[in-house]
């Protein structure tokens, strides 16, 4: 792993990311605040069922941007550094790391957001609280990871997979529990929705930081089990196929 | 020391290219017709340490696809290649070039990308302007510079690299003739420094002067090898 190569891939997606917005790096922020303040208002009538409403929300938002981000960069990344790889011996996992590192980064600038917020409007952060949402991400971080090397190989083959998982985002938005409480949802869809490890990371993450409800032990191992097994089964078929799907660039 | 065994590539090209999800259903009972396209076939040699290969050959004949499996971006179909040293890939000008990007910051990353380290970048940026005459254009976008501008830059930082072996894929027609006798002192020096260098190029006056060996690739083999004068005079007669 050519630790100087994944550095300059990441540079250069933020340079070439943010070199002609008007806005430029703002916008890392703006994004998820934007949505949140239209989101705030048009939902506010979940405002007397959710404790820490805004925050909750504010939440649930970045961490699903973090999924949307990494899923959608991750899936472009060996696209988008195919014409390097054709003159440059490096190994393609590289390409995705970087893409995921981009999406990473992106989540710490919305989550130093969130901490702002938070220091105005939250509760005290407990310890217990710190320890499982961070926890938390590395398993979205292993999730993301794990969906990504996939995708990354198999849109060289298909290349509209990219429009389809943007439309597979956009339901998803609506079956997490991102701008209305998880009591909403009917006893026979809660089983099958919260099988999907992203709702269980919102969940988790609003109940350990604003209401100190710490999720169970069972409860993160499972988790735990489905996201490092996708990633383990992802970056497996990465390697045994990366060649056979890169040649095709 | 480069040491390439009976190395053979192939290439499988589809009749038709089937790159969407529709594609594959609709013509999920017809199976794509692959062309089964040879790029090279038993390709043998050595090259000792501190030598210099030259790769002449018409277009099409395998000489890119070689230099690409001496710089691990392909792997042979068939075959084995053994180097000892450090590998400088040379491959194109300007790799990873983006035209958005000013100068500076395109030397950074052409220069990252070719593994030379951020501390001799920034002792050596105004170094590279200077080589490729582009000083006054620092900061301009590189898609504002002319075609020569961006070649006689690529090859500047190209220079910088470090490493054992050289691998150069038809770079050397770059600029007018002060700057190729420019480049010309460098080469001496990397001679003189004992690099190993596998070249591809269509200059037969170059190769005939700097290369210790050649081989003359037709349709993925070698029909001629050895010497210089030798596999020149029968690659200028054909």
């Amino acid at each position: 792993m050519n630790w100087d190569i994944w550095k300059t891939f990441v540079k250069l997606d933020f340079l070439v990311r943010y070199q002609h917005s008007v806005l430029g790096f703002v916008w890392v922020f703006l994004k998820p605040f934007l949505l949140f303040s239209v989101l705030l208002v048009v939902f506010s009538i979940f405002r007397q069922d959710i404790p820490y409403f805004s925050l909750s929300l504010l939440l649930g938002i970045i961490l699903f941007q973090f999924f949307s981000d990494a899923t959608l960069f991750g899936m472009r990344s060996i696209l988008e550094r195919g014409y390097l790889r054709l003159q440059l011996p490096f190994s393609s996992e590289i390409s995705v790391f970087a893409a995921l590192t981009s999406a990473v980064i992106h989540l710490f600038f919305a989550l130093g957001l969130f901490i702002l917020f938070f220091l105005f409007r939250g509760p005290i952060l407990t310890f217990g609280g710190s320890i499982i949402f961070i926890f938390l991400l590395i398993c979205e971080g292993l999730l993301v990871g794990g969906i990504s090397f996939f995708f990354s190989l198999f849109v060289l083959r298909f290349r509209d997979l990219g429009e389809i998982w943007e439309v597979c985002l956009a339901a998803l938005f609506y079956l997490v529990p991102i701008f209305y409480p998880w009591d909403i949802v009917p006893e026979s869809l809660r089983a099958i929705l919260w099988w999907n490890p992203l709702t269980q990371i919102i969940q988790f993450s609003r109940n350990a930081i604003l209401l100190q409800k710490l999720p169970e032990w069972h409860q993160l191992a499972v988790l735990f089990a489905i996201c490092g097994g996708l990633f383990l089964l992802g970056i497996f078929f990465f390697r045994r196929r990366e060649r056979m799907f890169c040649e095709q660039l | 020391m480069i040491h390439v065994s009976d190395v053979s590539k192939e290439f499988l090209l589809p009749h038709e290219r089937r790159t969407t999800f529709r594609e594959y259903f609709l013509h999920f009972f017809h199976p794509i017709h692959y062309e089964r396209f040879y790029a090279l076939r038993n390709v043998s040699f050595d090259l000792p340490k501190g030598q210099w290969l030259g790769i002449v050959g018409e277009n099409g004949s395998g000489k890119s696809t070689l230099l690409r499996i001496l710089a691990g971006v392909f792997t042979p179909t068939e075959g084995s290649v053994q180097i000892s040293g450090k590998i400088v890939p040379l491959l194109g000008l300007g790799v990873g070039f983006h035209p958005d990007l000013t100068v500076c910051q395109n030397i950074f990353l052409n220069g990252a990308l070719l593994g030379i380290s951020l501390k001799k970048l920034k002792k050596k940026q105004k170094d590279i302007l200077d080589f490729a005459e582009i000083t006054l254009f620092r900061d301009a976008k590189l898609k504002n510079l002319s075609s020569g501008m961006i070649m006689r830059l690529a090859f500047s930082i190209a220079l910088q690299t470090e490493g054992d072996i050289f691998l150069l894929d038809e770079i050397l027609a770059v600029g007018d003739r002060p700057f190729q006798k420019k480049c010309e002192t460098l080469f001496r020096t990397l001679k003189k420094e004992g690099k190993t260098v596998v070249l591809v190029s269509h200059n037969l006056n170059f190769l005939r002067e700097w290369c210790d060996e050649m081989i003359w690739l037709h349709h993925g083999e070698i029909v001629a090898q050895g010497l210089p004068e030798v596999v020149l005079s029968q690659y200028e007669k054909k």
